[in-house]
């Protein structure tokens, strides 16, 4: 099976991590929260779109929740498939950094 | 919230469409007017304009460069995967692409000439405007032979005319520069504003005034070199023998491309012909052509001119003008559509030979359709979507369609020149490849191979994976059908075209054979010029004395080259009406040279001197159609508005038997032969069979006696009379050729099919063989299989190719009959060929042994 790559993995993260809350800019704002940089919007949305794509993200209408005036906002959630990649991800990670000699403290002393 | 002026940019959303769904696009506006807003309270609105813009590059720039990268993964995969299928599946690629290839090098070489037929005379730049009038008669058909008064008339009479020029198609003329002499048989007159009229590029000259002096003429490039060589033609003086006086050249204009139907070597001015026959609107006599004005509807100017004839001619005249566009001369055949039909005829097959490529193509692929429903599973379950599996299938189709093309080009390349010469036309592909024809190459590859793919895509892209891949059986008799109504109507092409070539080379073979009523071998035609006529009965005498001579005689026409028409009226004539009738002025023994039986009375002889005033001779036609039973010794009278009131009585003198005087096409006319020394054009030579080169060698001996410094030019007869059928066997000989690559098609595909059956068969033909079934069992059940199919292409093909074939045939006045043994033929010829390219795979299995064949997984 295929590795997410780095910003799906962000991107899905950061989805998961705004729960209920997950919509286009406070994804975005996650991101660069997570990240400590500026996105650019194409850098999120293409890969976004890709996801939708590829079934690991699924959208919701729903109304917001005042400022914008009665305009739908389209929420995102994970689905299931998206949670099975991201939790293959994490192992994947996690074996990747298992083991690591201890790189910080090194490189600080 | 401050009220937002800021624009977004629009088109951006426009285009992001391509690539993204409504949802994500919500999201992403509602950011980047968050974006923009926050960017003009902090940078200032106008450099947040300018950020707005750049996001919306950015996002762009993002997504077209995903999806590029995603379409460029898949596409590299989708040809991978097809080279793969082509590499293992050897065979069934061989015979896709091979099929392909012969079907795109027919429709391209008959594409080729197609086009060329349809180009003709489109070279002329006031085309649009140029017509050619035509006489419709009052049997509705039409004559292109018209009087030479019209053209003039209509000029001085209508504004709407721009110009009128007449065209006389001469015989010929013995031509002589210094000491040289040709003969030339493409000298054509006009008046002076044909190049006004007429685009032909001039070399040397100027077409406004080439033409202006009656004594000058213009000829092509390639007959100022036959003459002068490097010499600047411009000015030198060539003596005519026809008129027995000097020209001068005036203009010289590029070789006349092979898409004109006004092909001269020479042309000088009209007024040849003399004035009277200029004036005549009794006579019929050649083409005149008219250049409309700008924006004059032909149809408004035609409704004008209908009475002109009444008005000139007479008020009972039953015939009127009809104006002909230019670019639909070249397929004009008086009384008939012919060429018209010719093209459509071969565009169709070229169509068909394409369609039964493609069905070759379609049954081979789902035939291997187990092969792939696997692969097809696959994809479906890792997310490919049905569309995208459409496109991977119609992709490999159009993959192998451009190898096809490619080794149809070679092909087509490799053919062309024998192509060109066969059909008498120059046609050139590769070397005249410009964007249009690349252009159009690709559509057809585009088009051929979704034409051949989207079947198999449509079908291989509905299988459900998870009966797919559950079950390695894949239920094998889907998609049959379909596939036997493939091969139906691929052999109801086949059996057509069988027929259809059979039947065609019936006729010809019927015209081949056919008794003339003349005869025309072993004797020759020579031009004699009008000098030479004082001298020819001495010329006559001197032959007549040598060896292998048998006959000879002199006349206006070969006898069946002619075209000359006149009304008769006769003695005793119980109607008002006069017949019209053929007619031609011919010597002393014309008959019996071309041993033309008298039925009553007798030849012109020398005995009678008054035969060269008084006498005539007709023909059986003509005697049933005045309804005398004895017709000798009537008087008739000739409406020939040429000849002097006094000629145009004649007494018949014999009947000759009927023959063929024109094509087989026309029935049989009433025909007058009459005697007219001036009017003589040829010396007819009847030689004795076995010692026809020795006698040539007497004949050009004694020729050159005659006529010192003349070539000695002469056409053998029943050569002149072939050429009369060129079109037909050139018809003929195409139609063998495709018919053979159909079948040759039909039969790649039946063979790929009945391999792929008897391995699907594999494991049921094993457990018959165990229970007993016998070896000739097997193949029989096998070989079945496909010869029904067959037999009911046959049924569906003889009545279709029964009533095109009739068709065709009525073009001829005498035709063969269409017979059952034909379609009998076709079909024992179609079954035997199916069954030789089926039964290597029947009997192949029938012979193999039964342990084996259950034994293969």
């Amino acid at each position: 099976m295929e590795v997410l790559s780095k910003i799906e993995e962000i991107l899905l993260l950061a989805i998961w991590k705004l729960k209920e809350n997950a919509y286009g800019i406070s994804i975005r704002e996650q991101v660069e929260k997570d990240t400590g940089v500026k996105w650019r919007s194409g850098a999120i949305y293409a890969p976004l779109n890709r996801l939708k794509k590829n079934g690991y993200v699924r959208t919701l209408k729903a109304k917001s929740s005042g400022e914008k005036g009665g305009r739908p906002r389209i929420y995102y959630q994970l689905t299931q498939l998206g949670k099975k990649k991201l939790i293959t991800t994490q192992d994947v990670n996690e074996s990747i950094w298992m083991g690591v000699p201890d790189l910080k403290n090194e490189f600080e002393s | 919230m401050k009220q937002k002026k800021l624009k977004l940019p629009q088109w951006i959303f426009f285009l992001l469409q391509w690539f993204t769904d409504e949802e994500i696009l919500a999201s992403i506006e509602e950011d980047l007017e968050v974006r923009c807003i926050k960017a003009s309270e902090k940078h200032g609105e106008i450099l947040a304009r300018f950020l707005c813009q750049w996001q919306g590059f950015s996002l762009l720039f993002s997504f077209s460069l995903e999806s590029f990268l995603w379409g460029v993964t898949m596409f590299q995969n989708y040809i991978k995967v097809a080279f793969r299928h082509i590499k293992r599946r050897k065979v069934y690629s061989f015979i896709n692409i091979l099929g392909l290839t012969i079907g795109m090098a027919c429709f391209l070489l008959i594409g080729l000439w197609v086009k060329d037929e349809l180009s003709f005379d489109r070279f002329h730049q006031k085309k649009e405007r140029i017509y050619r009038v035509l006489n419709r008669l009052s049997d509705d058909s039409t004559e292109f032979n018209i009087t030479y008064a019209l053209g003039p008339a209509l000029k001085a009479e209508y504004p709407e005319v721009e110009e009128a020029c007449r065209v006389c198609t001469w015989y010929g003329s013995h031509v002589r520069y210094q000491d040289n002499i040709y003969v030339e048989r493409n000298i054509y007159l006009s008046d002076p504003n044909f190049f006004r009229i007429f685009s032909f590029p001039f070399v040397k000259g100027n077409p406004e005034t080439a033409l202006s002096d009656q004594y000058s003429l213009v000829i092509t490039e390639q007959t100022a070199q036959k003459y002068f060589g490097k010499e600047d033609p411009m000015g030198k003086v060539l003596n005519l023998s026809q008129w027995d006086d000097d020209f001068t050249v005036t203009g010289v204009i590029e070789n006349i491309p092979m898409n004109s139907h006004l092909r001269f070597d020479i042309m000088g001015r009209i007024e040849f012909l003399g004035e009277d026959r200029l004036a005549r609107w009794e006579e019929w006599s050649g083409p005149n052509y008219i250049l409309l004005q700008p924006d004059v509807s032909p149809e408004e100017f035609e409704t004008k001119i209908t009475d002109i004839y009444k008005k000139n001619v007479g008020p009972e005249t039953a015939y009127v003008p009809e104006l002909q566009p230019l670019t639909r001369v070249h397929f004009y055949e008086p009384g008939r559509p012919g060429r018209v039909r010719k093209v459509t005829m071969f565009s169709v097959i070229a169509l068909f030979i394409l369609v039964m490529a493609c069905i070759n193509f379609m049954n081979l692929a789902t035939a291997q359709s187990s092969k792939r429903a696997l692969e097809v599973g696959m994809r479906k379950v890792i997310g490919a979507q049905r569309r995208q599996i459409i496109r991977q299938f119609l992709g490999e189709a159009v993959l192998i369609a451009f190898f096809a093309l490619i080794l149809a080009l070679i092909a087509v390349e490799m053919i062309l020149p024998y192509f060109s010469q066969f059909t008498g036309k120059s046609l050139t592909l590769i070397s005249d490849m410009n964007i249009s024809l690349v252009f159009t190459l690709l559509l057809i590859t585009l088009g051929t191979g979704i034409l051949a793919g989207i079947y198999p895509a449509l079908f291989l892209s509905s299988f459900r994976p998870a009966q797919v891949l559950k079950s390695q059986l894949f239920s094998k008799n889907r998609g049959s059908p379909i596939r036997k109504i493939l091969i139906v109507v691929q052999f109801s092409i086949s059996v057509g075209l069988i027929v259809s070539t059979f039947l065609v080379s019936q006729q010809l073979r019927y015209i081949q054979k056919k008794d003339l009523g003349l005869d025309r071998d072993h004797i020759i035609g020579l031009y004699v010029y009008p000098n030479f006529i004082p001298k020819f009965e001495t010329f006559k005498n001197s032959l007549l004395n040598q060896p292998g001579i048998q006959d000879v005689t002199s006349a206006a026409q070969p006898p069946f080259r002619v075209g000359e028409n006149i009304q008769i009226n006769w003695e005793g004539n119980q109607t008002d009406q006069m017949i019209s009738a053929d007619y031609t002025c011919v010597d002393y023994d014309f008959f019996k040279t071309f041993e033309m039986p008298i039925l009553q009375g007798r030849a012109f002889s020398k005995e009678y001197p008054t035969d060269e005033r008084t006498a005539c001779v007709i023909n059986e036609t003509a005697a049933r159609r005045m309804g005398i039973t004895n017709s000798v010794n009537t008087n008739i009278y000739m409406n020939h508005p040429a000849w002097p009131e006094s000629f145009r009585s004649a007494r018949i003198i014999g009947v000759v038997k009927d023959f063929h005087s024109r094509s087989l096409h026309t029935a049989i006319r009433p025909f007058v032969f009459r005697m007219y020394k001036p009017w003589h054009q040829y010396a007819f030579i009847k030689m004795k069979g076995s010692q026809v080169q020795k006698a040539l060698a007497l004949i050009k001996k004694a020729y050159k006696d005659f006529s010192p410094g003349i070539p000695f030019d002469y056409l053998f007869l029943d050569e002149l009379f072939n050429q009369q059928y060129t079109s037909e066997r050139q018809l003929g000989r195409l139609f063998n050729a495709f018919t053979f690559l159909s079948v040759a098609i039909a039969c790649l595909g039946l063979f790929g099919l009945a391999s792929f059956t008897v391995e699907q068969r594999t494991k049921e033909i094993g457990i018959r063989k165990v229970l007993g079934a016998s070896n000739q069992r097997i193949a029989a059940m096998t070989t079945w299989e496909f010869l029904k199919w067959i037999l009911l292409a046959n049924l569906i093909a003889w009545p279709v190719s029964y009533f095109v074939m009739s068709k065709w045939l009525q073009d001829f006045a005498y035709k063969i009959s269409i017979g059952p043994l034909v379609f009998v033929l076709a079909a024992v010829l179609s079954l035997v060929v199916a069954l030789l390219t089926v039964s290597y795979h029947s009997v192949k299995i029938a012979l193999s042994n039964p342990a084996g064949l259950l034994r293969d997984e």
